[in-house]
Order: C-alpha cells, then structure tokens, then sequence
C-alpha cells in the first residue's frame, strides 16, 4: 500500500508522539519538526481515512485533570509495516542518487 | 483566567458541533478547542474568536465532516449498496398505506389538493406563454392605451387607428378586430343561428399571413365605401352549414341581415382572435364606424394589433406610437370625445405582447392577483406538505423501536431515511395522480363554462409538461412530508433508544414543527378569514330554483338598419327625431311579441333589457318625503327596465299593487315597480304604494322626473350571479322596474312555453326569423341554465374559497392532534408520576395543551393580517368596516374550534392515565 506524503508524515508523527498522539499535539508536531502548516481539520481527515484502511486506530482516554476525554490515535502493525516499507522504497530510491 | 474564559465563543462552536457531529466528530471538535486555547494565548482573545469563526467557512471543516460521517456510517453497514427504489421499498410502502388508512386518506386529500393548487398558476402561465400559430408570431404586438391616473386600459378611436395604419413606420401593417361579437347567419336553408365573428380591416390577414383555403381574404377593395358586401368564413362554418361545398366561394349568406358573398373560406387553424367563424369589412359593417365616430372607450371590445418590421424593438415601437400620437392630437381641429371620466391627455400609448392586449392585462412583469395566485398555491402545497410531514412525524415516531431494530440488525441510517422517503412518495404519487384527475376534470368544466373566451390555440387540458412537473411535486413533497421527519426520528437519539428499545426515550419535535403548527393555523385563520368576508360579501341570490322550466331566454338584437329614418333637418326638431326612432323601436317590440304570442306552443312572451348574470345597471334614487316618514335621501337600487306582462310571463306574484298597464309604453310613463327586498329595505313596513321616487346623481341632485310605486313584487330571481344589487361597493339596496319605454334595440326575450323547452329553441329562432330575418338572436335557452350558470360564475370562487377553507381546518386540526396525541403517548410516564404526586386535571390539561394553545394564539394573531393581505392582493371590492371584522373574529373561533377538537381526544386520553399501571409496566 503505497502512501501519500501527509499520510507518512502523520503517522511518524502518532508514532512520535505515542500516548500523547492526539489531533492537535500532531498538527503541532508537523509543524514544529517537518514544517508543514496544515490545519487540525486536514490532520483529523487524514487520520480518519488512515483508520479506514486499517493502518491506524484510536481510542478515547480521559484527560488527567477531567475534562472531556481525547481520542488518541496509534499505529496498527499493518499501519507499521506500510511505513517501513514507505521508508524502505524511499531507500532505495535514494541509493546511488548523488546530489551536485 | 478562568475556564469559562478559555473556552472559545459558544454560538460558533455549537454551529461547528452541528457540522461535525457527534462521536469523532466531536473528538475532532475538542481538538479544534485545543487550537483555539492555543491562537488564544498566543494573539488575544479577538482574534482568536474571528479565527475560530473561520473554522466554520474552511472547506476542510466539511470534508471532515464528510469523512467521519461515512466512516461511521460503514461501520454499520460495512458494505454499501446504491440506494434505488425496489418492489420491496414499494410494496412496504403500500404496506404502510393499508395499515394506517386515516393517514393515507387524510395525507392523499391534503396532497391531491396542495399538488394541483401548486400546479395551476404556473401551468396557466406555461399555457399562455403558446405562441400564435402564425409565422413569426413574436413580432406581433397589440397597441393600446393606458389610462396613468385610473390604470384601466383602452383602445384607440378609429380614425386616429387610421391615422397609426398610414403613418407608423415601424410596423409592417397595423390591424383593427372588433372582439367576441356574435352575427346571426341565415342560410339558404333557412336555418338562422348566431355565429362567433369579427369585424376587421384587411389587414387583419396581412399579418397573419395565413392564406385561405379557399377563395382569398379580405383585401383593401372590400373596405371602401359602397364595396360589395362580402364575407369570409371558417372551416367549421363551412362545413357545417356549407356541406363543405367546394364551390362555395361565391354562393349568398346572410349575415346580420346583409346578403353577403362569400368570397374566402379559412383553413380548419385559424380561428382568430377567439374561436371565430366568419370575417366581415369593418368598414361596411359597423354603423358607428363607418359614419367615423369614435370607437366608445370600452374593455376588450376591440383590439388594434400590427406586425413590427423586423429589427424593430417593442420599445422604439412604443417611442414612434407616443410621437405619432402627439402629431395627431397636435393636428386635429375638433375637440377629442372620450369616454366619461377619461381625461384623454393622461392616456399613454403601449406596445405589448398579443395575449397580454388580447386578455387586457397589464404590461411588465405579473403583479398583484397573478402573483397572489402564485404565492397562495405554493402555499397551500407547503402547507399541505408540512401537515402531511407532521402526520407522518407522528407515525413514524411511534416507530421509533422499529427502526431501532433496523438500525441494530445492519441498516443505515441512509437506509432507513430512503425507505420511509419511498412510503411518502407512494402516498405522494397516489395523491398527484387523484390531483390531476380532478385538476383535469375542473379544467374541462372551466372550459365549457368560458369556452368563447378561451383563444382557439390555448390547450388549457394536462400536457406532458405539467404532468412531469407534478412529478416533481410530488417528489418534492414527499422529500418534505417524508425524509424530514425521517431525519429527525433517526437522528443522534436513535442509537440511545436503541439501547432500551422498549421504553423509548421521548422524541422532541423541535423548533421546525412549532414554527410549521404556527404557520398552518395562521394560514386557516387566514383563509377562514377571507372565505368568511367573501361569504358575508356575497351577492344576494334569489333561488334560480324557482323559476319555471318552460321559461326560454334568447338575447334579440334589431339591427340599426330596421329602424333607420331620414336625416335631421330643419322640418324636423331633435326631439321629434329621436321621439319617431324611439316609437319605431316601440313597435318594432311590440310587434315581435304580439306575433310571438299567437303561437300555438308559447304561453306568454316579454322583454327585459338587463339579461340574467349581466352586470347591474345601478342608480340612485331619492324616495320623496311625505308627511307621515321624513326624507329617506338617495339609496342606490339595481334597475332593470321591463315590458308590460313581464312579471306575469316570468310567474312572480305581486305582493300588492300590480303590472303596468299598456300606458306605460308611452315614453312620458310614470310608474314603477319595487322588488320586495327593496321596498323592505327602503320602506321597511310604510305602504310603498304611491310613494314617488326619482333618480339623483349620487350626490341628491335629481337627475330625472318623479315616478309612482304601482306595485311591489317578489324577487324575481332573474340577477344571477351578480346578485339583487351586484356587489361590493356597488351593492344596491334592492331592485326597481320601470317601463320598458326608450329605444333600446338589443334586449332579452322571455318566452313561457306550454310545454318543458325540448327541441323549441331552433324553432324558435325559425319564428323570428320569419317574422324579420335581420333580427339577430342568440342561442334560446332555458332560463333557470342561464341564471344558474350565472350563480355558478359569480358563485364558483367563494365556494372555491370555503372548499379550502375547509380543506386546511381539518388539516390543521389533522396535523395537531396527531402530535398532541404523540406527546400524550411519550409523557405517559411523566403523567403517570405527576398524577401520583397530586396533579389536578387542571394540571395535567395545562402540561399537555399549554404548548399547543401558545402556537394556537400566534396563529392566529398572525392569521388576521394575513387574512387581510390575501383579500387586498386579490383586489376584493367594498374591503374592510365591520365585515371584515366579523370575518376575523369569526376565524378566531374556528380556530379555537379546531384546536378545542383537535385536542380534546389526547386530554381525555392524559387524565385517563392511572398512575399505579404505568409505573407499574415502567417497572
């Protein structure tokens, strides 16, 4: 299964940020480590759809202090193994590539 | 800081709660919040709120929504099929229909009225938006006159038409009709009926350009003085009084009295301007005209109409017309004679479309009682749709625990929406087809009813058109009627009921169904409103009934002709003239009922000069004082002028005095007879014998000599459809009958018969043919059908009115016992234990009616104005004074009424509610 930049790019992000792999600590990942300024909606439909094929999953916790509980997504052993296979075409892409 | 402040602005986010929904949706919104709390403390408050504004107008917003609510929707249902109508979808909605029969028959009237009232303005509209069948039928326009201060419309005089035919450049030909005249044709046969025709300039098949079939048109040389007498007639005519003869062309006929050649006959298509059969020169055929008098100013009588040339814009059309207008007043040397109360400088030339001139509407864009039209038949469908969806609501919400089963068992909610959508597009189509057949059978009555107004190539009948814009009606409607309150049982509640599917937790009906409860009693105390006023405004109507079926009516006209005599000279003085004309006329009548009463088969024969269902002709009068009553000032009273033995031929009992005598055929006869409602109105219980009246103008100057009361007879039943005194602000105090003495030439025969009509009426046309065949006579027909078609005309749109009136109380009444009922079913419990707790009936009653009696009293305080409105849009004469206050208070009652019955049932069903049994089955 072959995935798109954001999809890639949220999931290092969930596995970052473990536990705390909510939809706005992810937007605030992407943006803070790989530059991307997408909006919390964008992230959350991104997410949404990577749980429809099965490469992510979410539960709800409860906030430490009360509050409403936070749905906090993780990565699915399928969900691994399309983002290594992801890195390792990446890889091999990258293999005798020489940048002037 | 406190939490509350970190929250961000309440209204957006419930918005955004709405779009995103509940479950993730709401996950997501937290996240959202997160954000917010972020943008807060990083730029203020401010701008964090305009920010989270914007979250409701980004695209990304609602393709989340999308995402999540299909992604919820597939875990339900985890494989998807394309929803399409099946036999299954059909046969349960048929299932649905035979189960809950009062809702089908209630939901298939409702639908069967509101379809076909939300049809028919725009079906009427498709309709005479038909082009002419003639070539290039867009290019031809009508030219007529507005009149700026009183907005009434006129056409031209005939000599200034003739001065718009030689000097307008803009037009191709410009052509004057008369309108819906009727000419007795006589032919050799000696049949003699009256035909459908016009009188018109050559012109008139100049631009048509229709070629004859037979023979040619009319042509320039027919219209000159001295030109032979010809005529060209239709193909109907042809047919049926021709033998459709080949040779025809040529042959005699006698046309009002002129032998006339025919020297054209029409193709079977044209019957222009009406439904027309034969064609003459206006030129030798209208007195009036010929000798070139103005054209009296009168509606639709006539038409002037032209073909632009081509690249010629209506509006320059409209420029040329007003400057050639002002030349020709510029130019004219004797003062212009308009019609009475015509100030002839504020008439302003227009150019219109043919159908809009032909049928005197006025110009531009629909207003007013077209528009009115619109709006209440869309109305009414919304209405009717809104009840049928509360009707539904209510079924479906008792199916609440069903479709919980369904949902549980794998069905989406998608689904389920689709399948109750079908049950009301099966009542819907039902309801549309029920619709168009009384739609089509009204339409036919219509027709035959109005038939010689009807243009020949207007189809009013059901076209494919209309019938697929009923479709989508009724597909709109059951989107209204059935997936709303769909959408509502099934939404975010459904999933809580179904975890205690048995107990149900209560439906709320929302703002939606408040608003629409509100709407539909405002628009029933709205419609009984003006259904009451128009009741209350009615015309008098003496019984038609009562009338013998062996009375005939025919319309007889003697042609000037008959009676012309020399000039006026100076041997002989303007009185005298008019005095020897009037007394030709005199004996002229005489004689025609003199004859007519030596026949075998007639009882007795008269003459009246106002025919039944005309529009009355009324005057005011002054009644003189006498020393036993005190001035009674000037009533107004409907006046119809009679011929000695009239009331005997119609069989209408004096009451006191009697008949004029043969005396009163003198023009110096001074006597006249009071019909017995306004002598009761007037007189009240004084002796009306020998009293005196004369006519005033209105303002109690006399306008004309005193004339005697000789008698005082019942009502003769005679007004039709306008009533004892007509309507409105005209409405008369009753009727007054004086001699038949001046030298009216066109006048209604009553004829009484010895035996019932049958096959009399040609015969009888026969009769007077023989006796003068340039005599002109309409149709022969009972009396009692004419004054009945009469009441049916005039009578037809009140009953109309009240049908609906109707129609939409027991709709309203429908819709809110049907969720009082609801709500008594799902407050059972709550009854139960407020019962337990000490409830009075009183209380209970407040708990389940408060709701309804809140929407209940801004109906109506909404419904009065409306009521108003609707009668003022429609241009209801004589509006407002206490009438219409009566009409008011009247349909506040009946809306209490209604909401009284529509109530009643679910209270006695909520005090009936014991206690012990519903805790005990809640248990």
């Amino acid at each position: 299964m072959s995935l798109g930049d954001l999809q890639q790019l949220s999931m290092l992000a969930v596995a970052r940020l473990g536990e705390d792999a909510y939809g706005a600590a992810i937007r605030e990942e992407l943006r803070g480590i790989a530059g991307r300024n997408v909006s919390v909606q964008t992230v959350w439909v991104t997410l949404v759809r990577l749980e429809e094929q099965g490469l992510a999953e979410s539960i709800q916790v409860p906030r430490p202090g009360g509050g409403r509980a936070r749905r906090i997504f993780s990565l699915t052993p399928s969900g691994w193994q399309a983002l290594q296979a992801a890195r390792a075409s990446m890889a091999r892409m990258w293999e005798g590539v020489v940048v002037p | 800081m406190t939490d509350s402040l970190n929250e961000p602005p309440r209204w957006t986010r419930r918005m955004l709660r709405r779009i995103l929904g509940m479950g993730k949706g709401a996950d997501a919104l937290e996240d959202v919040d997160s954000e917010y709390r972020i943008v807060r403390g990083r730029r203020g408050s401010a701008i964090a709120g305009i920010w989270y504004f914007t979250q409701l107008l980004r695209p990304d917003t609602w393709q989340l929504a999308r995402v999540i609510r299909r992604a919820e929707d597939g875990r339900l249902t985890p494989r998807r099929y394309p929803l399409r109508i099946s036999w299954l979808d059909l046969r349960l909605g048929v299932r649905m229909l035979v189960k809950h029969p009062g809702l089908t028959i209630v939901a298939t009237l409702a639908l069967g009225v509101g379809i076909p009232a939300g049809l028919a303005p725009g079906h009427v509209a498709r309709v005479e938006q038909t082009a002419l069948p003639v070539r290039e039928a867009d290019r031809i326009k009508v030219l007529r006159y507005l009149d700026t201060t009183s907005g009434r419309l006129h056409t031209p005089f005939i000599d200034e038409f003739r001065d718009w035919r030689d000097n307008l450049s803009s037009w191709r030909s410009v052509a004057f009709t008369s309108l819906q005249r009727r000419y007795n044709v006589v032919t050799r046969d000696g049949r003699s009926e009256p035909v459908q025709g016009a009188a018109v300039t050559p012109s008139f098949f100049e631009i048509l350009e229709v070629p004859p079939l037979l023979g040619r048109p009319l042509v320039a040389s027919d219209d000159v003085p001295d030109a032979p007498h010809v005529v060209v007639i239709g193909h109907a005519l042809w047919r049926s009084r021709f033998g459709a003869d080949p040779d025809v062309v040529g042959r005699q006929v006698r046309v009002g009295g002129v032998q006339r050649t025919v020297v054209g006959v029409m193709p079977e298509d044209f019957r222009f301007p009406y439904r027309d059969e034969l064609w003459l020169p206006l030129q030798s055929n209208d007195v009036s005209v010929s000798a070139g008098e103005p054209v009296p100013f009168r509606r639709a009588s006539s038409l002037v109409f032209g073909r632009l040339r081509d690249g010629v814009s209506t509006e320059q059309a409209e420029d040329e017309l007003a400057a050639v207008r002002n030349h020709w007043v510029a130019q004219r040397t004797e003062p212009i004679r308009a019609a009475p109360g015509v100030d002839y400088a504020s008439l302003k030339p227009q150019v219109v479309g043919f159908l809009t001139g032909l049928f005197a509407k006025p110009a531009g864009a629909p207003s007013g009682p077209a528009v009115l039209a619109q709006l209440l038949g869309l109305l009414v469908l919304v209405v009717a749709c809104a009840n049928v969806g509360m009707l539904i609501f209510a079924r479906t919400a008792a199916r609440t625990s069903e479709l919980a089963v369904r949902t549980a068992l794998g069905a989406s909610r998608r689904r389920i929406v689709f399948q109750l959508f079908v049950e009301a597009l099966v009542i819907a189509l039902i309801a549309t087809g029920v619709g168009l057949l009384v739609a089509q059978g009204a339409v036919s009555q219509l027709l035959e009813a109005y038939q010689e107004a009807q243009p020949y190539w207007l189809d009013y009948g059901i076209s494919l058109e209309t019938m697929l814009w009923a479709l989508a009606l009724a597909t709109g409607s059951a989107v209204i009627a059935g997936t709303i309150p769909a959408l509502r049982v099934t939404g975010a509640g459904l999933r809580i009921r179904l975890g205690r599917a048995t107990t149900g937790a209560p439906l709320r009906f929302g703002g939606l169904y408040g608003v629409l409860t509100v709407t539909n009693v405002a628009l029933a105390v709205a419609t009984v409103g003006a259904g009451a006023f128009l009741w209350l405004a009615r015309p008098e109507l003496a019984t038609s009934a009562e009338l013998s079926p062996r009375l005939v009516v025919a319309e007889v006209a003697i042609p000037n002709r008959s009676v012309r005599q020399g000039p006026i000279t100076d041997d002989i003085s303007v009185e005298d003239w008019v005095r020897a004309y009037t007394d030709k006329v005199l004996a002229l009548r005489v004689e025609l009922v003199r004859r007519l009463k030596t026949q075998a088969e007639i009882v007795d024969v008269s003459i009246a000069d106002v025919l039944p269902g005309s529009p009355p002709n009324t005057r005011y009068v002054e009644i003189e004082a006498v020393a036993s009553a005190g001035a009674l000032g000037s009533r107004r009273a409907r006046v119809t002028h009679v011929h000695p033995g009239f009331f005997e031929a119609i069989g209408r009992p004096f009451l006191t005095g009697s008949e004029f005598g043969a005396v009163n055929l003198e023009a110096t006869a001074t006597s006249v007879i009071a019909g017995s409602t306004f002598a009761r109105r007037v007189l009240g219980e004084r002796n009306p014998l020998g009293r005196r009246l004369r006519y005033t103008d209105g303002r109690g100057e006399p306008a004309g000599p005193w004339y005697e009361i000789v008698g005082v007879v019942d009502d003769t039943g005679l007004e039709g459809g306008q009533g004892i005194g007509g309507i409105g602000e005209d409405r008369a105090e009753g009727g007054l009958y004086f001699p038949l003495a001046d030298e009216t030439r066109s006048f209604d025969l009553i004829v009484r018969l010895e035996a019932n009509p049958g096959s009399f009426a040609p015969r009888l046309r026969r009769l007077i043919a023989e006796i003068d065949p340039t005599y002109i006579v309409s149709e022969p027909q009972p009396l009692r059908t004419v004054v009945a078609s009469s009441e049916f005309r005039a009578t037809a749109p009140i009953k109309a009115a009240i049908l609906l009136t109707g129609f939409l109380v027991v709709l309203a009444a429908a819709g809110t016992h049907a969720l009082m009922s609801l709500t008594v079913s799902q407050r059972r419990r709550e009854i139960g234990i407020r019962t337990a707790l000490g409830a009075q009936a009183n209380d209970i009653t407040g708990l389940v009616a408060r709701r309804a009696i809140g929407q209940l009293g801004v109906g109506s305080v909404l419904g009065a104005p409306l009521a108003w409105w609707i009668l003022r849009g429609a241009e209801v004469p004589g509006l407002g004074g206490s009438r219409l206050v009566v009409a008011v208070v009247l349909a506040c009652g009946v809306a209490l009424v209604v909401a009284a019955l529509a109530c009643t049932g679910p209270i006695v069903r909520a005090l009936r509610v014991m206690p012990s049994e519903t805790l005990q089955s809640e248990a």
